[in-house]
């Protein structure tokens, strides 16, 4: 059953407890306690990190670890992808990077030229080397 | 020594400056820990933090409020925090909820001075309904200090209270409570 109640009586009964003040014990003791603790201090300005300490940073936390973690996956799947491209670019057309290398030797090319391009090697050559050697010596 | 010496002496590391700065506020912060907290060991620990962050926190006060909003609003925020943890360690099962604490209430209520049913219907409140009501009521502070202290707009605290005071009554109500008892 409802009864009828003035804000006044609330407004009454919440400033009765204004005057229940405690004992001044209990507030020496929480003063030698204060003293205590920040004279115990070596570092009475130190910084504590807490992120425990309000659901914003949990969150804060919780979101730098995702971009860590999802960071570290993409780049492993780009390093996999890359091997994996490279790999089927080695196997469909291998003379591609054969002529890409600067370095290397284009037998291609030397197979296709014509003969009168390459040196003479015959045996005559040889012989007057020879000849030659024998002179100087 | 004047409230500004005492401050300027804290700021400089002096303790003797906190201790004065102790004296003079310690029943006020005591009283709305306690009312906001619930019990007097809470109020006790919370004493202890409040007046450790203001040694350390000290260099952080312009002077652009009184130094009585300043901690007020240190006080304020320090009971939330405590609230919004219970809140989460009761939702995760590490405390009982509150609803199961029908004898620790009736505790509590005897050792805040009032009527169980008062002290219950107290602990129903929204925690910042109960920072503005209480800062109101039991520490007859003004609108715009309530404002300054918790950070809220003028029409929002007022609005705060008002809605406590209505949610009181009607839970007050709803438990058929007489006049008498409060």
């Amino acid at each position: 059953m409802k009864k009828n109640f003035k804000i006044q009586d609330i407004e009454r009964a919440l400033f009765q407890l204004k005057k229940d003040t405690p004992e001044e014990a209990v507030f020496e003791r929480v003063w030698y306690k204060l003293e205590d603790r920040i004279n115990s201090r070596t570092h009475p300005h130190h910084v504590i990190w807490k992120p425990w300490g309000h659901p914003v940073r949990w969150v804060a936390l919780a979101a730098c670890f995702c971009v860590a973690v999802t960071g570290a996956f993409v780049q492993q799947q780009t390093n996999e992808n890359n091997e994996v491209a490279s790999f089927l670019v080695n196997v469909s057309n291998p003379m591609a990077t054969i002529t890409r290398d600067q370095n290397i030797v284009k037998v291609s090319a030397l197979l296709s030229d014509s003969p009168s391009s390459v040196p003479d090697m015959s045996d005559e050559v040889r012989i007057d080397s020879l000849a030659s050697d024998e002179i100087f010596l | 020594m004047t409230e500004l010496e005492a401050i300027d002496r804290c700021r400089q590391g002096d303790i003797a400056g906190l201790h004065v700065l102790y004296e003079m506020h310690r029943a006020k912060v005591y009283n709305l820990s306690w009312r906001m907290l619930g019990s007097p060991q809470d109020a006790e620990d919370a004493l202890q933090e409040i007046f450790l962050k203001v040694f350390d926190r000290i260099k952080n006060y312009r002077g652009d409020s009184a130094f009585s909003t300043w901690l007020y609003r240190m006080t304020t925020n320090h009971c939330l925090d405590i609230l919004r943890r219970r809140k989460i360690l009761t939702f995760l099962g590490f405390e009982n909820a509150p609803e199961a604490e029908d004898k620790k209430d009736s505790e509590k209520a005897v050792n805040l001075g009032l009527s169980p049913v008062v002290a219950k219907a107290l602990e129903k409140l929204p925690a910042k309904q109960k920072a503005c009501l209480l800062m109101r009521e039991m520490e007859e502070m003004s609108y715009e200090d309530i404002a300054a202290a918790l950070q809220l707009s003028l029409g929002s605290v007022k609005s705060n209270i008002h809605r406590a005071k209505a949610l009181l009554k009607e839970i007050l109500e709803k438990e058929g409570v007489s006049q008498e008892d409060v």
